[in-house]
């Protein structure tokens, strides 16, 4: 039942992204096969499906980035907002019950809303193209997923910690601004190569849509890290006084 | 001791700024209805959130139905019905959902005794949360608690909002279906009338410690206000005489036990006893725990402070 | 059954119970071997606590005035309560103390207050 509750008070929003992303997702897929292909003065927009390319995929990336902060801060922290912990905490569950089915309802539509996306693009390209040379792009469903399943979890820690979705949702944003962007000025000040969660989109080769590669160790560990942060709330909450 | 619904021992609750609970030492038999009462900030709440493992002591120690707050929290709450001080909910839910949502959580749970009482007490069910009055969303959370069929009810504040007549209802369903079947009631109210009504054992907290803890017929037989006349009467002092008060050649004491006898000294003392007349438990709650005496100012008024209890 | 109990007054209820049940069965106005109401009914009835029924119940089963039969129900005592004459007036000393008390403080003459007692024994009726 919480489930249910969660997706009931999260419904609209989950719409939300999952319509930017898909219509992104398909926009992407469609410039990606289409217009390589035309031909302007006579030859071939390359540069110009480039451009296009990226910048579609930074905004799927964002609208990911988006959706894990904006579903992580509807997280068990929104209770104590609500004033409603009290009630929920006097029902016989164990604290990590609600830590978790909050969680893992978050992580499940975020996951539906990556993969409905990334498949939406597939097809349109499939549609487009006829016969795509490149079958593995679903497989992209992970290292998306696994990139906004980190702001998510972090976002549900930080929301937990300072008891209020506002509140976490900027901290969060805060925290992952600075992790994008500590990196690039460490390579480029100190060449140390710092890990982020960008690597793995970045490392994935998404400049073209052939090699559904994707950096399997980066995102292992970003796995582990994005269920550390439950695992850390879990920790907060059964510590917490009401 | 088994037949013991909640017991706490020396239970401790310091805040940074605050003693809330101070050494609080609590019996409520089993089958009871325990009248819990204090002024604003004695700590009846606090008490009640130990009691229910929403917090944890600084020291000393409660039980619950036989079983530790602290490790057996599930446990206690399966068998547990509570209402809070603040009567919030989800705000977007209504309250046929608020129903299925909380039912999911009992065993026990009986949906025919959930209808009986929508109809007693009243509640409209298929508006949002947000715009209940508050008299409505505390029938919504006293219903989510009954129709639990727990054996312990913990209210705090369970009339907020309501008026006389639903106040009335849920009294008289209390009296039949839950303490019919044997279920204690944990109750903290400042309805001191309708607790007078209902309980029959009373406790009243002030600054975290026990001021009183007794049968409230046992009160209520000992308790008396004396009034007397004559010359060179004094105030007397603790633990017989919870107040003194002089207006004139007249004296008013309020004794705790042993009106007869007092009466009596007095009588010794050449004074004229011209009343002795027995108090209800809003009497005795005011004399307890009011500071000073209203009626003459600078009086001070000589408090029982010590814990007077009777088992 | 019509009782009625005042929750606010300074007289515990289950008193309140035991004096309009004796005064009624002294007016005549219940019998013996008439049924009374179970606890759980007449606390439910008047949403009181069963546990306030249960000892006005005990009180006046052991004063005589009802018996709890074994199997259940509680009736109307028949017969003379089996107190001993001495007991009897030792109970109602202290009601006695109280209106020779009032009546000397009111400045009635013993005879008023004697022929008040019997006014209102006659107006109880026939009594055993």
């Amino acid at each position: 039942m919480y489930a249910w509750k969660w997706w009931r008070e999260s419904r609209g929003r989950i719409i939300t992204y999952l319509i930017l992303l898909v219509s992104t997702a398909v926009l992407f897929a469609w410039t990606a096969a289409t217009l390589p292909f035309r031909s302007g003065n006579g030859a071939p927009k390359v540069a110009e499906a480039e451009v296009w390319r990226a910048t579609l995929m930074s905004l799927g990336s964002i609208i990911v980035a988006f959706a894990g902060l904006g579903l992580g801060a509807s997280g068990i922290g929104g209770e104590f907002e609500q004033g409603t912990v009290e009630f929920l905490l006097t029902r016989p569950r164990r604290r990590r019950y609600f830590v978790w089915a909050g969680w893992v309802t978050g992580a499940a539509a975020l996951f539906i809303t990556v993969a409905l996306a990334v498949l939406c693009s597939f097809a349109t390209l499939v549609y487009v193209m006829k016969s795509p040379s490149n079958w593995r792009m679903p497989v992209m469903i992970v290292p998306l997923f696994v990139f906004g399943a980190v702001v998510y979890s972090l976002t549900y820690f930080m929301t937990a910690l300072v008891k209020n979705g506002r509140a976490g949702l900027t901290l969060s944003l805060g925290i992952i601004v600075l992790d994008l962007l500590l990196p690039v000025v460490v390579h480029l000040g100190w060449r140390i190569d710092l890990p982020s969660p960008l690597d793995v989109l970045v490392g994935s080769r998404w400049a073209t849509v052939r090699g559904a590669h994707f950096p399997v160790a980066a995102t292992l560990g970003w796995c582990l890290v994005a269920l550390a942060f439950p695992l850390a709330t879990q920790f907060l909450f059964e510590r917490a006084e009401v | 001791m088994n037949d013991m619904a909640i017991t706490t021992d020396g239970l401790v609750k310091h805040y940074p700024q605050v003693r809330a609970v101070d050494g609080l030492t609590l019996r409520v038999p089993r089958g009871s209805v325990y009248g819990f009462l204090g002024r604003n900030g004695a700590g009846k709440t606090t008490t009640i959130k130990l009691l229910l493992g929403l917090t944890r002591p600084t020291a000393g120690s409660a039980r619950v139905l036989e079983l530790d707050p602290r490790r057996d929290r599930v446990a206690i709450l399966e068998r547990t019905g509570y209402v809070s001080e603040n009567k919030r909910l989800y705000e977007w839910m209504t309250a046929a959902e608020l129903l299925c949502f909380t039912r999911s959580f009992y065993r026990t749970w009986s949906h025919q005794a959930a209808e009986k009482y929508i109809r007693r007490l009243e509640i409209p069910m298929r508006q949002p949360f947000k715009k209940l009055s508050l008299g409505n969303r505390t029938k919504v959370y006293l219903l989510l608690a009954l129709a639990q069929r727990a054996e312990l009810l913990i209210l705090d504040e369970p009339t907020s909002g309501l008026d006389p007549v639903i106040m009335d209802e849920l009294l008289h369903v209390l009296a039949e279906d839950h303490l019919g079947e044997g279920g204690t009631v944990f109750l903290s109210s400042h309805q001191l009338s309708e607790v007078e009504q209902i309980a029959d054992w009373v406790g009243i907290i002030e600054q975290g410690k026990l001021l009183l803890e007794a049968r409230l017929e046992d009160i209520k037989n000992d308790f008396r206000l004396i009034t007397a006349a004559g010359e060179g009467l004094q105030p007397f002092g603790p633990p017989q005489v919870v107040s003194a008060v002089q207006a004139g050649a007249f004296w008013k004491y309020v004794v705790s036990r042993d009106a007869e006898g007092f009466a009596a000294r007095l009588r010794q003392q050449g004074a004229t006893v011209t009343d002795v007349s027995p108090l209800n438990l809003r009497q005795i709650f005011l004399e307890l725990t009011r500071k000073e005496d209203p009626c003459t100012p600078g009086n001070g008024g000589e408090k029982a402070v010590a814990v007077l209890s009777h088992i | 059954m019509l009782l009625h109990v005042n929750p606010s007054s300074g007289v515990p209820i289950y008193l309140q119970i035991e004096a309009q049940i004796k005064h009624a069965v002294a007016a005549g106005a219940l019998k013996p071997a008439d049924a009374l109401p179970s606890v759980r009914k007449l606390a439910s009835d008047l949403g009181i606590n069963p546990n306030t029924v249960a000892r006005a119940y005990q009180n006046l089963d052991r004063d005589g005035v009802i018996s709890a039969v074994p199997g259940g129900g509680t009736y109307v005592a028949d017969g003379v309560p089996g107190l001993l004459k001495a007991e009897k007036l030792r109970r109602l000393r202290p009601h006695a103390r109280q209106i020779a008390v009032e009546g000397r403080q009111m400045r009635l003459a013993p005879e008023e207050i004697v022929r008040l007692v019997q006014e209102e024994l006659g107006k109880l009726g026939e009594s055993s």
